[in-house]
């Protein structure tokens, strides 16, 4: 596996990876084994970290995967070169997204997926970093320790401890609630609600063109409505 | 034969064979977009979609009928809310679980045309979008192309279709912005076609403490109407499709409704006297879908729409406000 991938994973955890490199570090996953270990492994870590944690202090998943993927025995490849056309209108071979991947996604971690999701939800309580310290040293998380590597090896507590981790921003909360859909910047639920009733009515029209069947419906039924 | 030669050789070769699949490929783009708009509406499927939009991932399932050429359709959230809409000729049902509500939403008489698609018109999009075979992929378990639908411009967005082979339903869309960047996928999870789907009976059940709510229908005006309003800058391609003038909730403000679209496109945009200040003064967006609002000769201009957030700007800022002008 190469940094970069594994960088893109971390990334893709963090809710900090660019669209065009979502999709495809998506279509990566769903196509290497390895890779979907990978993936699976670090959400099953965040299930069992979040079922025996709960919405403690913590510093965040990504982190805490960073620390293992620097961990990670690396299997050295070359990283590919950037390629800067754009990659869209390319043809594409089996890009195939495995189910599990995308199901997997949903149920483990949608909280990750959407680090936006928390503003303007003022109910979801937000864990906070301890503010006096740029470092966080990762203790050995629990789950994880007899936790074995697709090379084989164990990770061990002292692995866990080799280097401190920065840690980019305050850890969102770790809530249990789905977040749905919302728009953007704004700040009024009256505003909110008379953008959607426009976008309900909008859909009638919308779901009459040739390609786009469900998209504006979609929005609405995974709109959240919580205010 | 030198490397180098060698090579030359092959690429000539290689631009010959491109150039003689190019006449055949592109009558194949024409014919499966054909295809796929007549199996969308006329097959009877059901399966599992999920829908990623910037970090977003929402997961739903849709079944499809066409018995007897009726159609009907539900779109179902496994996530969160267990919100549902369901589609049929002569209502637009919507459960929201989360605030115990049932809209039923009924076209007026006149409007009753589900499903009133707008023809996929190849020649006229060809002036707006380029379209181009992309190759092949695997979604779903299921072989599919993999079609380009490539803007023109940056006032709307791209689309990569994969379509199942067998069917040309659209096993995976992306809408790409002008960026290049993928602003929101729908890919299907599981598929099955088959025609002896039953529709959806009632939606009743169980919901007898929730409240029905039947939201007036919109009153259709031909678009053809003089209305008050000049769109002075409408992106090239964007017709006038319908026109209503409706209130959006019971007792509310009466709201002036005009609907364009490219043939794949569409925006709304929505006017009503500004009062209440609770309009949209700013741009706002929810994965693909953007909204620009502002005020314009004491009206809230709202323009909400699948296309880029240039376009509802453009739009929004372009309004005047006249004296029963024919609208463009």
């Amino acid at each position: 596996m190469t940094e970069n991938i594994r960088e893109q994973i971390s990334a893709l955890l963090d809710g900090e990876l660019p669209q065009h490199e979502m999709s495809q570090t998506v279509e990566r996953l769903s196509e290497q084994k390895q890779l979907r270990d990978t993936w699976d492994r670090y959400h099953l870590m965040s299930d069992l970290i979040r079922g025996d944690a709960g919405e403690r202090a913590s510093p965040s998943l990504a982190d805490r995967v960073r620390a293992q993927l620097e961990a990670e025995p690396a299997i050295l490849a070359a990283p590919k070169p950037v390629n800067t056309t754009p990659a869209w209108v390319r043809p594409l071979a089996g890009s195939a997204l495995a189910a599990s991947v995308a199901i997997l996604a949903v149920i483990a971690a949608p909280q990750l997926l959407n680090p936006e999701a928390n503003k303007g939800t003022p109910q979801v309580a937000t864990a906070k970093v301890a503010p006096q310290s740029n470092y966080v040293q990762l203790a050995p998380a629990p789950v994880a320790q007899n936790y074995q590597l697709v090379s084989g090896t164990p990770y061990s507590s002292a692995q866990y401890r080799v280097r401190p981790v920065v840690v980019a921003r305050p850890a969102t909360g770790w809530s249990t609630q789905y977040p749905g859909m919302r728009w953007k910047n704004l700040a009024k639920p009256a505003t909110e609600s008379k953008l959607n009733k426009y976008l309900v009515d909008h859909s009638q029209y919308a779901t009459r063109g040739p390609v786009r069947g469900v998209v504006p419906y979609a929005t609405f039924v995974g709109y959240d409505a919580r205010q | 034969m030198l490397p180098s030669c060698r090579a030359w050789v092959g690429c000539f070769l290689l631009a010959v064979a491109q150039a003689t699949m190019a006449g055949e490929s592109e009558k194949n783009v024409e014919a499966w977009l054909e295809q796929m708009v007549q199996s969308v509406r006329t097959l009877s499927y059901e399966g599992t979609f999920v829908y990623l939009h910037n970090m977003q991932l929402e997961t739903m399932q849709i079944t499809h009928t066409a018995n007897d050429n009726q159609e009907q359709e539900r779109i179902f959230s496994l996530n969160g809310a267990a919100r549902e809409v369901i589609r049929s000729p002569d209502s637009v049902i919507c459960v929201l679980p989360d605030v115990k509500t049932v809209s039923v939403m009924k076209p007026e008489a006149d409007d009753r045309d589900f499903p009133a698609v707008l023809p996929m018109n190849l020649n006229r999009l060809s002036n707006y979008y380029e379209f181009r075979m992309l190759g092949d992929a695997r979604i779903a378990d299921r072989e599919a192309v993999v079609i380009g639908v490539i803007p023109r411009d940056a006032y709307r967005y791209g689309y990569r279709l994969f379509l199942d082979v067998d069917h040309a339903l659209p096993l995976k869309t992306d809408a790409i912005n002008e960026e290049g960047e993928v602003v929101s996928q729908i890919m299907f999870t599981s598929l099955r076609v088959d025609p002896s789907i039953q529709s959806i009976s009632s939606v009743t059940h169980g919901k007898s403490d929730y409240a029905w709510v039947y939201p007036k229908p919109a009153q259709s005006l031909p678009t053809s109407l003089p209305a008050n309003w000049q769109f002075r800058q409408v992106p090239d391609g964007f017709q006038l499709q319908a026109r209503t003038k409706q209130s959006l909730s019971p007792g509310g403000q009466e709201v002036e409704h005009f609907v364009f679209s490219d043939g794949l496109a569409t925006f709304s945009v929505y006017i009503e006297k500004a009062g209440d200040g609770d309009g949209l003064h700013e741009a706002s967006r929810m994965g693909a879908i953007n909204a620009y609002g502002t005020q314009v000769s004491g009206h809230q201009i709202t323009v909400v729409g699948e296309v880029p957030g240039q376009t509802v700007r453009t739009i929004a800022n372009s309004m005047e406000y006249s004296v029963a002008a024919i609208p463009k």
